[in-house]
């Protein structure tokens, strides 16, 4: 995954600093000045420092999510927006501190300002809009403005961190977002329901029994962390998976990632969703999988292939979507790998499907697998053919484009191709 | 307390209820059979490319795991020898395809047994770089391992050599031996091999069981001994 500059990401955080210096000074403004309820205060922001202090990591990238937000919703209620801005960059800057001590490493200063500057602005933004929804409804509508509190903050946060996201991968802004939604979307249905809990109990003024919504943090938490088990070992399988390949055959890791990332971006071009895209992702580094069950001397073989050699080496399509088919994780890849060497002219192997019945994911991989065979260095995909000049290949795509290629995946292609010079 | 008040405290117990129940229930049982499936990936992959080995795996799980519970192996420890049966042999994928696919074993040489037998160390280096399963890299190098520590080319000292990695080694040239000459024969090398290369009470316990009525019938069921 390429990163971005350096200055991309400064600017970012300086516009986020500055936006968060605005939220707080137009918060202290038209903040209408509530009087400080310290013991729910204090039961709260104890509440939310610990749950700040069990952060759940997400993602491969190390995404991080705190769940504190249901406890900051009561705070909102109690003390208004300056009162929850106060109490989320404290528990933010006191768990920051607070894990690097246990942890023995230094404080990520960077990304604890920028930690800092989105709580600053998520607190401010959620908390005026909940002030102006109970000033225009009537404060007897509080556990509507609960809701109103939980869903700003979300949204802010999720926005801003998807935005940081994709800067620091420079993956599509949009993509990003549609990828979060659903997730996200069930983990905001919990914060909702807590938060309506947190809200009661402070109306109530049972505010001490607070801590019992802890189990329900908890449960989540544990759901998290076994969901991001479960994706981890997904990508362990690939990974375990694609050095077993490697192990038989002349592939290096440089063209599998290659092939991997332009795949997906092509895979987006072409309008496929962005979970759809990953899935095209995951097919290119495994498509060659079935060559595990083929004779390694004939792949290797610097000669032309026999007529039998042939038949023995077409079969790793077929192998390839046996091997997948065992878990249901990959059951979407395996017609995509059996048919990547079908071609649209219906002269290709193992089925000679015509154009329609071919996937549009078999043919992406065909496109890309074949480019960066002609153009990779020798020993990198076949180790006995030459590396062919970057023109020269895409030549040889437009040559093969309606009867070995799909023209469309060839077009989106060179656009690809095209958008990664002028970025370069 | 208000209405609303229970209301929302009736609607969070019962969505914590179900939240519980779907984390520690649940997805529990969903992770462990992914795994499972994932893990049959592995064991496809090896056996496509070695058809002579098809069917091993569950023949060896289904043995071996009787085995563990007979040496009394907990729960985890028998849940690491299922993963390791099934992820023992990945480093074939490095085997010559010709020595396995068109030499016929009985007329392997002695090098030839060496190449062969490099494949646990070649799926324990695997395993090594994959963290959810470098924990099951010593029982995979150890699975050919000898007991007395003196045969062969990785000779570790037997308390070296984990528990399941000596069942795995009994277990497996029971089967290889019981497919492709039989039961008797089988036996024969087991006992053979007893305190030199396999652990001797091991060795003892799995012919007691398999002279037990049940895993006689399933043997017969399961073997195709020829």
């Amino acid at each position: 995954m390429r990163r971005s500059s350096p200055d991309a990401l400064q600017r970012h955080f300086i516009a986020l600093g500055v936006t968060a210096l605005v939220a707080m000074g137009g918060t202290v403004r038209l903040d209408p000045g509530n009087r400080v309820d310290w013991v729910p205060l204090l039961t709260l922001t104890a509440l939310a420092l610990l749950a700040e202090l069990l952060p759940v990591r997400v993602n491969r990238e190390g995404l991080r999510i705190t769940l504190s937000l249901p406890f900051l919703t009561g705070i909102a209620l109690t003390d208004g927006p300056l009162g929850v801005i106060a109490a989320d960059v404290f528990i933010t800057l006191a768990a920051a501190i607070g894990l690097a001590a246990v942890r023995r490493e230094g404080v990520p200063w960077k990304w604890l300002s920028a930690n800092l500057a989105i709580a600053a602005v998520s607190s401010a933004a959620a908390g005026l809009c909940m002030t102006g929804f109970l000033t225009a409804s009537g404060y007897d509508a509080w556990l509507l403005a609960t809701l109103v509190f939980v869903l700003v903050y979300s949204v802010a946060n999720f926005v801003i961190v998807t935005r940081l996201n994709s800067v620091l991968t420079r993956r599509d802004f949009s993509h990003n977002v549609l990828a979060g939604l659903k997730p996200g979307a069930i983990g905001l249905a919990i914060y909702c329901l807590v938060a309506l809990g947190v809200a009661v109990l402070v109306q109530d003024g049972l505010v001490l029994l607070a801590p019992a919504l802890f189990i329900p943090v908890i449960a989540l938490r544990a759901g998290l962390i076994m969901k991001a088990r479960m994706y981890e070992h997904y990508y362990e399988t690939v990974t375990a998976l694609t050095l077993m390949m490697q192990r038989t055959n002349p592939y290096t890791g440089g063209h599998l990632e290659r092939v991997a990332k332009l795949a997906e971006e092509v895979a987006q071009r072409l309008g496929i969703a962005p979970r759809r895209a990953r899935l095209v992702r995951e097919a290119a580094v495994l498509h060659d999988i079935g060559k595990i069950a083929i004779d390694e001397a004939i792949l290797d073989k610097p000669a032309k292939l026999t007529e039998a050699e042939m038949e023995h080496v077409r079969r790793h399509p077929v192998l390839g979507a046996e091997i997948l088919s065992q878990c249901e994780q990959f059951r979407a890849l395996v017609p995509w790998i059996r048919c990547h060497h079908e071609r649209p002219d219906g002269t290709g192997y193992p089925n000679r499907l015509q154009d329609v019945e071919i996937p549009l994911e078999s043919k992406i991989i065909a496109v890309v697998d074949a480019y960066d065979a002609m153009v990779g260095e020798p020993g990198e995909s076949r180790p006995y053919r030459k590396a062919m000049h970057r023109r020269e290949a895409l030549e040889e795509l437009e040559r093969c484009s309606g009867t070995q290629f799909d023209p469309n995946v060839v077009r989106a292609f060179k656009e690809v191709l095209l958008r990664e010079a002028a970025r370069a | 307390m208000s209405i609303s008040t229970i209301v929302v405290i009736g609607c969070l117990s019962l969505s914590t209820i179900g939240l519980l129940f779907y984390v520690y229930w649940v997805l529990p049982r969903q992770i462990e059979s992914r795994l499972r499936e994932s893990l049959r990936v592995f064991s496809t992959a090896v056996e496509l490319r070695f058809p002579n080995h098809t069917g091993l795996t569950d023949r060896v799980l289904a043995l071996g795991l009787r085995l563990g519970q007979l040496a009394g192996l907990s729960p985890t420890e028998l849940r690491d020898l299922e993963m390791a049966t099934h992820l023992r042999d990945i480093g074939l994928c490095a085997i010559p395809y010709r020595l396995v696919k068109e030499k016929p074993w009985l007329q392997w040489t002695h090098s030839d047994f060496e190449t062969y037998d490099r494949h646990a160390e070649i799926s324990a280096h695997m395993l090594e770089i994959t963290p959810s399963l470098h924990k099951l890299a010593p029982i995979v190098r150890c699975h050919h391992a000898p007991y007395d520590g003196k045969t062969g080319w990785f000779a570790p000292n037997s308390r070296a050599i984990p528990i399941q990695a000596r069942i795995l080694y009994v277990v497996t040239t029971y089967v290889w031996f019981e497919r492709n000459l039989g039961d008797l024969l089988a036996r024969d090398r087991l006992v053979e091999g007893r305190g030199s290369l396999f652990d001797p009470e091991l060795v003892d316990a799995f012919l007691r069981m398999l002279t037990s009525k049940g895993v006689r019938d399933a043997s017969e069921h399961l073997a195709g001994v020829p």
